[in-house]
């Protein structure tokens, strides 16, 4: 049950997150023949998005919900010319998905069912892991800028 | 509890200018407590999602809740511990900087949530940050990793937009286990 906060919007935040890790999940391969460092990065964080893209849509068939599809292409994540480009591609599908996961944190922090708490624990930890992945982004591109005090937001 | 915590030379603000998110300040309070997500529309299809507003609660009232002050005290903890360390490599110089930064960030932010309610918190213990050991490269990571998770579960303890920023703040502390990695 959630309390608080309809249901559509948590299933709606459900899947902003699920359209956030299908970018995520799209957008590494373009950035992965331009890099020329963290390429053993970009695999770990492509493996990980999709995991968690498959774990998303589940949880959202589990909910009763149809997950939405991912569309046929991502146009704003291009072009990726070159190396640096593809850094700043990682980091900023990095940062859509922690807000994305975020926003979910948000809304499901409105209710107090069950669903609720089990949204917020999903959202806490993919928005850690993502931010997580965004600063080891930045300290290739600039160690004195790696982090930030508020991911997601 | 809340007094300002002077940092050492290590801690010299100017290298630590905003990627995107630093920039703290009137607006940055007032999006975090608001509850609106001002986003660059770049993200496409993921961040029209996000940029629509979560609904805010009624306005606070009583005290501010236990977790939340216990948040904001831990924050005061973290920054004396900083405080206290001699910066070590200049690598290490690096990280502190940003992590000092981030955590004068958390503090700025949780003190105005607590603000926002109409009567005096309760004191949490610990109730100053007095001395502090300097703590080790692998000491701050572990500090860091321990208040990630700290945060993480106050958030779950709390509701609304209280919750999300704690939530956030979790995640920012988990960035920082990373640079003293």
């Amino acid at each position: 049950m959630f309390c608080g906060a309809s249901m559509s919007a948590l299933t709606d935040a459900w899947q902003q997150a699920l359209g956030a890790e299908q970018q995520a999940a799209f957008g590494y391969p373009l950035a992965g023949p331009r890099l020329d460092s963290g390429t053993d990065l970009a695999r770990t964080c492509q493996a990980a998005h999709e995991v968690l893209r498959d774990q998303t849509a589940s949880a959202i068939e589990k909910a009763g919900a149809t997950p939405a599809l991912p569309p046929a292409d991502f146009p704003s994540l291009y072009p990726v010319p070159d190396a640096g480009a593809a850094q700043r591609l990682a980091i900023r599908l990095e940062q859509d998905a922690a807000r994305a996961w975020r926003y979910l944190y948000a809304v499901a922090a409105q209710g107090s069912g069950a669903d609720s708490v089990a949204a917020r624990t999903a959202a806490q930890a993919a928005l850690t892991a993502s931010a997580v992945r965004a600063t080891q982004w930045r300290l290739l591109v600039d160690p004195a800028r790696a982090t930030v005090a508020f991911p997601g937001i | 509890m809340n007094e300002p915590v002077r940092g050492p030379a290590h801690a010299a603000p100017e290298d630590h200018a905003a990627p995107e998110d630093h920039a703290a300040g009137v607006s940055r309070r007032s999006v975090l407590l608001g509850g609106a997500f001002v986003l660059a529309a770049a993200g496409g299809g993921v961040a029209v999602g996000a940029l629509r507003p979560v609904a805010s609660p009624d306005k606070p009232t009583g005290r501010p809740p236990v977790e939340l002050v216990a948040a904001l005290t831990a924050e005061n903890v973290l920054l004396a511990a900083i405080d206290s360390t001699t910066g070590g490599s200049p690598a290490v110089r690096v990280a502190l900087r940003q992590v000092r930064a981030d955590h004068l960030a958390h503090r700025t932010a949780l003190q105005a949530a607590v603000d926002s309610y109409p009567e005096p918190a309760v004191s949490t213990s610990p109730s100053g940050t007095g001395a502090v050991a300097a703590l080790t490269v692998s000491g701050l990571r572990s500090a860091e990793q321990q208040a990630a998770a700290r945060a993480g579960t106050r958030a779950g303890r709390l509701r609304g937009r209280e919750a999300a920023l704690l939530a956030s703040i979790a995640a920012s502390e988990a960035t920082h286990a990373v640079l003293f990695g």
